[in-house]
């Protein structure tokens, strides 16, 4: 076994435990009384956004290793529902509304595309937003637009964007965040093209668009 | 377009759910029939599955990858689709776990129809189903006609659903493909890649384009194309394959091997490589990979349809190879394994003489190799009674048959079937064989032989058992360089036999023949009066019989 390879088998150790942790802790949420549940639901969401990290941390190992990631025929509809199934109980305050068509169809590796919208996701939670909106289109390519209610992107992230880098100067959770799913969004290429992400604020909140060839 | 109705199209359909975990098992069958599944079975391993598939026909197939020891989900689809019990129309839906699907997807040499990751929940895995269900109903039509052996129309619906229905481009491409290299219209095959390539980089497109480039004559791209290819996805089997059938066109059967042998490394499950690889490893004179791939190719084919004599006999040569009669434990250990195998032969295979008869071939050579000369003669022996069995026999066969009268020092006979073969029309390669085991036996000592039967034929008539010196001496004077002695030797034991016991036709003729290869003996011989004793006592005895 090489080094690499025993790294890559320590993490995916890793998430699996924690999915362990979360299968257990959501059977003992249903034995325990609820006025107890606000004391588990934190544990919960922290296990949840461990879990979060390490898929993450999974995907950044393999993006670095150089392996390939396998992309087909898939459909952001289906996809983002599996997201909002496995946060809904990470954010039960949260509202969030898939507006993407059934027949609205892309070319991507679902696990990544998962993970960026995970992502994107949990920064709106952060950001206090309440209310996230998706939206799909496929008629150039696939774009996908989040939009939240939340307080936006500051002034300096904004900025930081514009020139070309995403990550800002503070490395808070939301910059290394949309880093990743920037690095997801270049990861899907075809030809010249290489998909990308665009920052913007809206009257409501933030608006992340996610664009892939 | 509207999307299906799940429980609806789930209701009529047979459905065979594989895995060998049982909660797996139990809660996937739970989930399919939540959704409307009416007819499912449940399988625990490929054994078993696999009799499921050859008893049934299913709708749906939905196998999990990993199986624990014995096959995985990717050999149940093989042998499924090797054996035509998976009709165009069926799905076979294969069930990874995330950590596996990178590895798996797109890597296969049998395609399935899709892939469904674990873990997934009761709304995900209704979700995949619907988006399967969907496009296998688009694309029915053409798959009823691939059913149906109707290619051309297959091909033409396929073209009209892609300007129809251009959001399938995916799976139309791979059906259009695989059609056009089936019917060997790799100008068609290979437009339709690269039209497909222009817009979405999928690797079993590349490899499709590089088929059609080598069969289209320009196989340096076509490697050029696998090899980058493999650089993308390393653990795209199907590449190495077919580096190594472009390598093995182009007279390079040692590189070819090399990619054999990574694609076993990759996927050593897959019987037929194994089975490739072991025959050009023997190409090859390498004789340790080509003993590795032909064990793993009995071992892996014992409970498949892919189970062949062949790869038994095979792995036994190849085990014979490294066979000595040294005494060392590896060569007790290679006997032992090979007998092993004649016994698992015998009865797998009891109703199949050809198969008998290679046993005890397989046998003889083993004894010879011991140096065990009593054993390998009864061996050639049994060999000789099944060959006659034989309704029909191959050159190759006959020629394993003389090669084992050589190997027994049985020359008489050796000869006879030489003689015989020169009166067939041999192809060139059994001819080649022919001419060197002839050249086998003129370097045997011939005379150094027939002196010794004949030595022998005396001393049984000496003590007057006259048939036996007969059976001697018959087979001395069947060598042309028999001299007049041994001539007369065998004609003095048949008259003497005929005296003693009865007057036998057979044997009159017999002295008829060999007085006439004799020919006349000068009064001046030294052997003349033995001659003309012995052409008076079988006058008397012909007159006795009434000729």
């Amino acid at each position: 076994m090489t080094f690499d390879q025993l790294v890559a088998s320590v993490i995916h150790d890793l998430k699996n435990q924690l999915q362990t942790l979360l299968d257990s802790e959501q059977a003992a949420l249903q034995h325990i009384p609820e006025r107890y549940h606000a004391h588990i639901v934190p544990i919960l969401q922290r296990t949840s956004k461990l879990k979060t990290d390490t898929l993450q941390l999974v995907t950044l190992f393999r993006m670095g290793e150089q392996q390939s990631f396998c992309m087909d025929d898939a459909w952001p509809l289906d996809t983002v529902n599996d997201v909002i199934e496995s946060v809904q109980l990470q954010f039960p305050q949260l509202q969030l509304n898939n507006r993407i068509d059934p027949q609205c169809q892309g070319f991507y590796n679902e696990t990544l595309l998962h993970l960026a919208v995970l992502t994107l996701i949990t920064n709106s939670a952060q950001a206090g937003a309440n209310q996230v909106t998706i939206e799909g289109d496929d008629r150039q390519g696939l774009t996908l637009r989040v939009q939240d209610n939340g307080q936006g992107f500051s002034p300096d992230m904004l900025e930081h964007y514009q020139q070309g880098r995403v990550i800002s100067t503070k490395t808070d959770g939301t910059g290394m965040g949309l880093y990743f799913v920037q690095l997801i969004a270049e990861h899907h290429r075809q030809g010249e093209q290489r998909g990308h992400i665009q920052l913007r604020n809206t009257e409501q909140g933030a608006e992340v668009t996610l664009w892939l060839p | 377009m509207d999307m299906i109705q799940l429980e609806q199209a789930l209701a009529e359909k047979r459905i065979l759910i594989v895995d060998d975990l049982v909660e797996a098992r139990s809660s996937l069958k739970k989930m399919m029939s939540m959704m409307g599944a009416n007819h499912i079975d449940t399988a625990t391993d490929g054994n078993e599955a696999m009799r499921f598939i050859m008893e049934r026909d299913y709708d749906i197939v939905l196998s999990d990858y990993n199986l624990g020891k014995g096959k995985d989900g990717q050999q149940i689809l093989e042998e499924a689709r090797y054996s035509h019990r998976l009709k165009a129309t069926s799905l076979f839906i294969l069930v990874t776990g995330e950590n596996a699907i990178d590895m798996v997807m797109g890597a296969l040499e049998y395609e399935p129809d899709a892939y469904i990751t674990k873990p997934y929940t009761l709304n995900i895995l209704r979700e995949r189903m619907v988006r399967i269900l969907q496009i296998k109903l688009a694309l029915e039509p053409i798959n009823e006609a691939i059913d149906e052996q109707q290619l051309e129309q297959a091909i033409a619906l396929a073209q009209q659903t892609l300007v129809s229905q251009p959001k399938l481009r995916l799976p139309l491409t791979r059906i259009l493909g695989k059609l056009f290299l089936r019917l060997q219209r790799y100008p068609e095959a290979l437009a339709a890649y690269e039209a497909l390539l222009e817009q979405r980089s999928v690797s079993w497109a590349r490899l499709g384009q590089a088929i059609c480039m080598h069969y289209l004559g320009d196989s340096r791209t076509a490697i050029a194309l696998l090899r980058q290819t493999l650089t993308l996805h390393p653990l795209y089997v199907q590449c190495y394959d077919w580096l190594a059938i472009i390598l093995q066109a182009q007279g390079d059967d040692k590189q070819a091997q090399q990619q054999l042998e990574k694609a076993v490394s990759i996927s050593p499950k897959a019987v037929l490589r194994q089975m490739d690889l072991g025959r050009l490893a023997l190409k090859n004179d390498d004789y340790p990979v080509a003993e590795a791939a032909f064990e793993q190719a009995v071992r892996l084919g014992r409970h498949s349809c892919y189970k062949h004599a062949d790869n038994y006999l095979n792995f036994a040569k190849v085990v014979q190879q490294g066979l000595h009669n040294d005494g060392s434990k590896q060569s007790r250990v290679r006997s032992e394994r090979i007998f092993k195998l004649v016994e698992e032969l015998r009865q797998e295979y009891a109703g199949k003489d050809d198969i008998q008869y290679a046993t005890h071939l397989l046998e003889c050579k083993t004894y010879v190799r011991l140096d065990n000369d009593d054993k390998a003669r009864e061996a050639a022996q049994r060999a000789e009674q099944q060959l006659t069995k034989l309704k029909q026999r191959t050159h190759a066969q006959q020629l394993q048959m003389l090669d084992a009268y050589l190997d027994t020092q049985q020359h008489v006979k050796a000869k006879q079937l030489i003689k015989q073969l020169h009166k067939d029309n041999l192809s060139e390669p059994d001819a080649a064989q022919l001419s060197a085991q002839e050249n086998r036996l003129n370097q045997i000592a011939i005379r150094e032989y027939t002196t010794e039967l004949n030595a022998k034929g005396v001393s049984y008539y000496e003590q007057r058992e006259y048939e036996k010196a007969i059976a001697a001496f018959d087979e001395a004077i069947d060598y042309e360089e028999a001299g007049i002695s041994v001539l007369l030797n065998a004609v003095q034991a048949k008259l003497s036999y005929m005296e003693t016991q009865n007057v036998d036709v057979r044997q009159l003729k017999d002295c008829h023949q060999l007085f006439k290869r004799i020919g006349t003996v000068g009064s001046n011989d030294e052997r003349y009066t033995r001659y003309q004793r012995l052409r008076d006592t079988y006058a008397r005895l012909k007159r006795a019989a009434g000729l």
